[in-house]
């Protein structure tokens, strides 16, 4: 896609096309667009010195927020906007909350009138990659420079948690801020394993020979949310980074030639292979949610389950009593350089829009979203853990996540998922094929490294690098 | 009469014709507008590219030519199946039980069977999806035909029916049928009651069974019926998204084996940020459905029988 | 219903030959009725089995149907009911779906027969043009038009407002309606019409007094597609109804309800709401399955 403005044309403003035959009614609906973007003389938002309303917000101009309603709700999102309303009284704010984000969003944004904050979550989010490389998104930047709600002397940026930005950073600018702070692990249940006298396997060798003890007492080693690979991305992603190095994921997001090839990422294909062709997983897994593969779990059907630091906290209704979630990490693989290796940082992606009628509003909202009291109402009212420094928060996945990323040198998150959608959508069924045993280790990778190719001599797709 | 007919004629067609024209065929032609060029949908500029998208798209063996395929199925399978039932209930329904003084009647419980079969049809499509992708689940997590299967003994596919490659078309197509035979059968059975009897009682008086008495006198009586049966059916497998969308793993899995060109069309517009492409792959799939309709209209044009 | 109207026996037949017909149709159809009793019932359950479940689902906990999925609740759970009643909205949903349906089924069948009585019935300059336009309507893959409809709709200020769903969905159903009417008003007969004529009836009168009376087996037949298809609009409101939540009709509640419950893990909740907008339906279509199927029968006859 090109990105010179200046030879892109605002879209329905073109009546040749079908003018001469539907004039009549084309003046209706082929009607130019008010606000027809691309205009880039667009109100620049600047920081002030004012730290009470460093981005000049109007106190008067309204806000349209767009909240994802899935499984954080709505609620936090409804206190946020009372705090918004106490430094503002007279904005009024248009809110929605939906899980048809792509739906009822994409098409705003095609007619030049986006909502101002947008939490770009869910199922049904719009592709990050085709909303930044089309310049529809505002950089974070001013937010991020602003001065923190809490403490001027701090800017916002200096409150957030490391690794928070990685996720919302598309060739080193900002552009979305990931609002919860997340983990990937395998996990098991420590009773069953002290009960059974099994020791929680590290690597992956004493993970398969464990195994078959687990299958003999009747419980199946595996399952995962097969409706859903996604939960095997990290798996998979940390099993290969763990054993060659946190480069050879870079690599692979970085499109770099043969990256797939790499012999780490055979030995993770290979391994998650093994799982399948050894029968290690509980009949159906392919067919089940990722409820359904808790549920499993928590009923003891199966032995691990990959998931993220948000599960204790998800189950809570459904977990039997004395259920003990222990948290294991990726069982690496022998000779692996870096063990430590994990997926963690943000997500639930909120972002402002370029071409938002209420830009200072925006920044406002977000500036406020990570105060240390908005941040504490959103990890008390949806349990997780939050992006922001410093806030106590009583909940298990918070100490979860916690527990899980104790060192943030061994921080990292794979980007092929929010950078190259086309990549996504092949990662996630070539997955399942795998563990399932349905495809062989050597096709996997021939097929990835096919679609890597193909994306990097793709000139329509931007491409977006980890900057070195 | 001739007096004002034209003033008539205008005025009954302005209304319809103008709301069609606004917000049918308008957005029709935008469409088609936007598939010339590379849009994302997601931003409110865009560059002509000519027919790149039409040149694609026919390359694109990952997504379109799998639901090209897929969707070539149903449009066959889902029709056949579903006209054949509908016939073969109907002809059950109605004249399929004893004879009676010289007459033969339907089987015992017509209207019940009626109402039940007709019941699916006015489910709303999103309870259908919901209640039979548990009908489908794997024997582990609760699925009715794999614990059926189970329970006597046979063989199921250990991960249901839904994630694995071999079934889930034949699934799908197996909802579809489930969901719409019972208004065919209520269809056609109302065009079976229209058949005066006699025609029945002197195939009987001529030695006829039952077998030839329905191809020889229901079968071509409701040539008519069955053609209308079959534009509407075909009209829905083209259709045919929402069911695949809210039962399939990854919405057209596993692995793509029930993708079909409506959800092809979604994922491109609001999953890939590829809305021109999508709309190329709309725009064919309306001519082809287009030379379908006319091709079986032209070719399912018969003598009519007049009775 | 066929079996219930009584044909007179054809007198001509001879007395022997009908008995001989009749004693060996008698054979053959004890074996037909066993083999086609056996199958009628066969997909009766496929029907019943499944909805049984599904209500007997929606009593369990969430719990329980993660568990055990065939098993019967241990109670009662009626909470699934009042969550799926008050924070799946299942109530306002219908009634939306309800006024929108009330207008926009109205408007098709209205307009729809206007239009397909002008095409069937005068010949004109363009008549045929007209009518394939309207027909190859039916074959639009609805999902194209999502963009440009947006930004029509909002164009004259009718995005996120029921008159425009309304609209919308006439518009999108006329291809059907005008499609199938149009075959209807061909096979009046023109007696009538010339009759009428005769009798000084003017175009309009002619139209509302005489074709549209005559037409009523056809419409009812066509209005009852019309509202089956509105019922399970879901892509049309997704798009066109999005701003306000309360605003949803019955087919996006429900999916909102199914993705809930993937977010939430409400699965009871879910049931018991797909049983809540099953239940007016299924009560519906028991009372008005005989006009239903008679405005099929209709529309069967051509």
């Amino acid at each position: 896609m090109s990105n010179t403005p200046a030879d892109r044309q605002a879209i329905f403003t073109r009546r040749n096309l079908f003018g001469a035959t539907a004039a009549g009614i084309a003046a209706t609906s082929l009607g130019a667009c008010a606000t027809s973007g691309g205009d880039d003389e667009q109100k620049e938002v600047t920081v002030g010195d004012d730290a009470e309303n460093p981005f000049g917000v109007d106190p008067k101009a309204p806000l349209d927020v767009v909240i994802f309603d899935g499984g954080f709700g709505n609620e936090y999102a409804v206190a946020h906007q009372a705090l918004y309303n106490e430094a503002f009284p007279d904005a009024e704010i248009e809110f929605l909350a939906t899980q048809a984000i792509a739906e009822t969003q994409q098409p705003r944004f095609a007619e030049g009138k986006p909502a101002d904050v947008i939490d770009n979550s869910g199922a049904q989010q719009i592709p990050m990659d085709a909303l930044v490389s089309d310049g529809e998104l505002a950089e974070l930047t001013p937010l991020l420079d602003a001065p923190s709600y809490d403490d001027p002397a701090l800017t916002v940026r200096e409150t957030l948690r490391d690794g928070v930005l990685e996720a919302g950073t598309f060739n080193g600018k900002v552009y979305s801020l990931n609002y919860v702070f997340n983990a990937w692990t395998i996990w098991y249940d420590s009773k069953l394993f002290s009960d059974n006298g099994w020791t929680p396997p590290t690597t992956w060798a004493e993970m398969m020979a464990l195994c078959p003890t687990i299958k003999a007492a009747g419980i199946a080693p595996w399952t995962y949310a097969g409706q859903h690979p996604v939960y095997l991305y990290d798996m998979f992603l940390m099993l290969a980074g763990r054993h060659g190095g946190v480069q050879v994921l870079k690599d692979i997001d970085n499109l770099v030639a043969d990256a797939w090839r790499h012999p780490s990422v055979v030995a993770a294909a290979e391994a998650l292979h093994s799982i399948g062709d050894g029968g290690f997983l509980l009949d159906g897994s392919a067919g089940i949610d990722h409820i359904q593969s808790q549920t499993a779990f928590n009923e003891n059907k199966a032995a691990f389950l990959p998931c993220g630091s948000w599960l204790p906290n998800e189950q809570k209704a459904i977990a039997p009593e004395g259920f003990a979630y222990a948290p294991m990490g990726v069982p690496y693989l022998d000779g692996s350089v870096q063990p430590g290796l994990i997926s963690a940082g943000g997500d639930e992606p909120f972002v402002i829009p370029k071409n938002a009628a209420n830009l200072p509003g925006a920044y406002e909202y977000l500036r406020i979203m990570l105060s240390q009291e908005g941040s504490q109402i959103f990890g008390d009212t949806v349990q997780a853990a939050t992006v922001v420094k410093g806030v106590e928060l009583d909940n298990e996945a918070a100490r979860m996540t916690d527990a899980l990323v104790s060192n943030p040198d061994d921080m990292f998150q794979p980007k092929l998922r929010y950078w190259y959608t086309t990549m996504d959508t092949e990662l996630r069924p070539a997955l399942g094929q795998l563990i399932n045993a349905e495809t062989s280790a050597a096709d996997f990778i021939d097929r990835m490294q096919g679609v890597a190719d193909e994306t990097a001599a793709d000139d329509s797709i931007e491409k977006f690098t980890h900057d070195e | 009469m001739r007096h004002g007919r034209y003033p008539f004629i205008l005025s009954f067609l302005a209304l319809p014709v103008g709301l069609y024209a606004w917000l049918v065929i308008l957005p029709f032609a935008q469409a088609f507008q936007i598939s010339l060029t590379d849009w994302s949908g997601s931003s409110n500029s865009f560059n002509y590219i000519g027919f790149d998208n039409y040149v694609n798209l026919f390359k694109d063996d990952r997504f379109v030519l799998p639901a090209l395929r897929n969707t070539g199925i149903i449009l066959v399978v889902l029709p056949l199946v579903t006209i054949a039932l509908g016939l073969f209930f109907a002809f059950m329904l109605n004249l399929g039980g004893k004879m009676r003084r010289g007459r033969i009647e339907g089987v015992r419980g017509a209207r019940f069977h009626k109402i039940v079969f007709f019941f699916p049809q006015v489910l709303s499509v999103a309870i259908v999806g919901i209640l039979w992708k548990q009908v489908y689940a794997p024997e582990n997590f609760g699925g009715l035909i794999t614990g059926a299967l189970g329970a006597v003994g046979l063989p199921a596919p250990v991960n249901g029916f839904l994630a694995d490659k071999r079934f889930v078309l034949a699934a799908v197509i197996g909802v579809l049928v489930w969901s719409a035979v019972g208004f065919y059968l209520v269809y056609f059975s109302s065009a079976i009651a229209s058949i005066p009897r006699d025609l029945y009682e002197a195939a009987i008086i001529d030695g006829a069974g039952r077998i030839p008495m329905f191809f020889k006198i229901t079968l071509p009586l409701l040539w008519d019926s069955v053609q209308t049966a079959w534009i509407y059916l075909s009209i829905i497998a083209l259709d045919v998204f929402v069911l695949i969308y809210l039962m399939t793993p990854e919405q057209g899995g596993p692995d793509g084996a029930s993708e079909v060109v409506g959800g092809v069309i979604w994922k491109y517009a609001f999953k890939h940020g590829e809305q021109a492409f999508a709309s190329a792959i709309g725009v064919v799939l309306f001519f082809a459905a287009l030379s379908l309709a006319v091709i079986s209209l032209r070719v399912g044009r018969r003598e009519r029988i007049e009775f | 219903m066929a079996i219930e109207t009584p044909t007179p026996a054809p007198a001509e037949a001879s007395e022997k030959s009908q008995a001989r017909a009749a004693k060996r149709l008698r054979s053959e159809g004890g074996v037909l009725n066993l083999f086609s009793q056996g199958f009628l019932w066969l997909w009766a359950l496929l029907v019943i089995i499944p909805v049984v479940w599904i209500v007997m689902t929606s009593f369990k906990t969430s719990r329980e149907i993660a568990s055990d999925p065939l098993a019967l609740p241990e109670a009662m759970h009626w909470a699934n009911y009042v969550n799926a009643w008050t924070n799946g909205n299942i109530g306002s949903f219908f009634l939306n779906t309800v006024q929108v349906m009330a207008f926009s089924v109205t408007g098709t069948m209205l307009l729809g027969a206007m239009a397909a009585y002008v095409l069937a019935r005068y010949e004109f300059p363009g008549s045929r043009l007209l009518y394939f336009g309207f027909a190859a309507g039916m074959m639009f893959p609805v999902f194209l038009a999502l963009f440009p409809l947006f930004k029509t709709l909002s164009n004259v200020s009718l995005l996120n407002t029921k008159t425009g769903l309304i609209l919308v969905y006439i518009a999108y159903s006329l291809p059907f309606t005008v499609f199938f009417l149009t075959a209807f008003f061909r096979t009046l007969p023109s007696g009538v019409a010339e009759a009428a004529i005769v009798d000084g009836a003017g175009h309009y009168r002619l139209f509302f007094q005489v074709m549209l009376p005559m037409a009523k087996p056809g419409l009812i037949a066509i209005t009852i597609f019309n509202i089956l298809g509105q019922w399970n609009q879901f892509l049309l409101p997704l798009v066109l109804m999005n701003r306000n939540p309360q605003d949803a009709v019955i087919s996006q509640g429900l999916a909102n309800l199914a993705m809930r419950q993937g977010y939430e893990g409400d699965a009871g909740a879910l049931f018991a709401g797909t049983v809540l907008a099953m239940i007016p339906i299924f009560v519906a279509y028991v009372i008005f399955q005989r006009q239903i199927q008679a405005g099929l029968t209709a529309g069967a006859i051509k």
